[in-house]
């Protein structure tokens, strides 16, 4: 099949997976899961060294000239500690590319629509390209496109529920009135959450638990990158009508009776 | 040798005077390339790093990536 590449930020990308690096077992097989997802992307959480085992260090797992990093602002409460995250990514080496969030609630990690923006103008005066992480709120979707994110990525679901495309209702209308990429980001807890949010239309997903917590994340990583490519190629298709009565897909005549 | 009484990522520690940031990343066996640090919430670029000159009283974070969705 013969698709256009994901373009963020007038960057192309092979991949509609965008894969998060959270919560592996290990820093090897975190790497394994990556190569065999086939993302482009990966995101990474900044977070105080462990003075007493600096020697664990993520990146020493993931070949940077290969994957683009995407720091994410995980942690900040407000758009004050968001900023101050995304400028320390910043320095710390990476591209100035950030996963905005702020999520003050602790119980479902819902992002904080008013602090979002806040911090997305600031971060974008000063040169980001920031990827706002938000709930499906078409609305907020619409002024952030319009301060000049790079996507939005909107929620199926609370971060690691793995309870899939619950907004579905609410992405269809922010797909619908998107002017950047629409990738939906937390609650994809299978291949075919992934499949479904991408035969939506939307343009990229993001995983990270259920890759990372699966038995067999190599395995499993490898699902979801087959998942986007289906969903995906749905799309291009185009699906059915959906429809209330039957209609027989074998022919009704020229059979016994007749 | 004088001392400094510093913050390092919430915790008291005492260092040589005149000590820059990249020493004190040496001494932590931390690579440089690999970190990011703040001094009083302000974010150091590290081509500051070596001449950046801690003083007594200074919070300093030293943060890096770690795995996260």
């Amino acid at each position: 099949m013969k698709d256009e590449p994901l373009i963020i930020a007038g960057r192309s990308f092979n991949s509609r997976l965008l894969v998060g690096t959270g919560k592996f077992s290990s820093g090897s097989l975190m790497a394994k899961a990556i190569e065999a997802s086939g993302c482009d992307i990966v995101t990474v959480a900044l977070r105080r060294v462990d003075l007493e085992d600096p020697q664990d260090d993520l990146l020493s797992h993931i070949d940077t000239n290969k994957y683009l990093l995407l720091p994410n602002t995980s942690g900040a409460k407000d758009a004050e500690e968001a900023v101050r995250l995304a400028r320390l990514a910043r320095a710390a080496g990476c591209e100035a590319w950030v996963k905005l969030e702020v999520t003050p609630d602790p119980f479902y990690l819902l992002p904080d629509p008013i602090e979002t923006l806040k911090a997305a103008e600031i971060l974008i005066k000063e040169g980001f390209t920031v990827l706002p992480y938000i709930n499906a709120d078409p609305v907020l979707a619409k002024r952030l496109q319009e301060i000049g994110t790079a996507t939005v990525m909107p929620l199926g679901a609370p971060i690691g529920t793995n309870r899939g495309v619950r907004t579905r209702d609410q992405i269809a209308i922010i797909i619908e009135q998107a002017i950047v990429p629409v990738v939906v980001d937390a609650g994809l807890g299978a291949p075919s959450h992934a499949a479904e949010a991408m035969e939506m239309g939307a343009d990229a997903v993001l995983v990270n638990t259920a890759i990372a917590v699966s038995p067999n994340p190599v395995l499993m990583a490898r699902a979801f990158k087959k998942a986007v490519e289906a969903g995906r190629a749905a799309y291009i298709a185009g699906l059915g009508p959906e429809r209330e009565l039957a209609e027989a897909s074998s022919p009704l005549t020229g059979f016994l009776g007749e | 040798m004088e001392k400094i009484r510093v913050f390092i990522n919430g915790k008291e520690n005492f260092l040589d005077s005149n000590i820059n940031i990249l020493s004190l990343l040496q001494q932590l066996n931390l690579k440089p390339e690999r970190v990011a640090v703040e001094v009083n919430k302000n974010v150091i670029p590290k081509e500051d790093f070596e001449e950046y000159i801690l003083r007594d009283g200074d919070k300093i974070e030293i943060v890096r990536f770690v795995g996260g969705g």
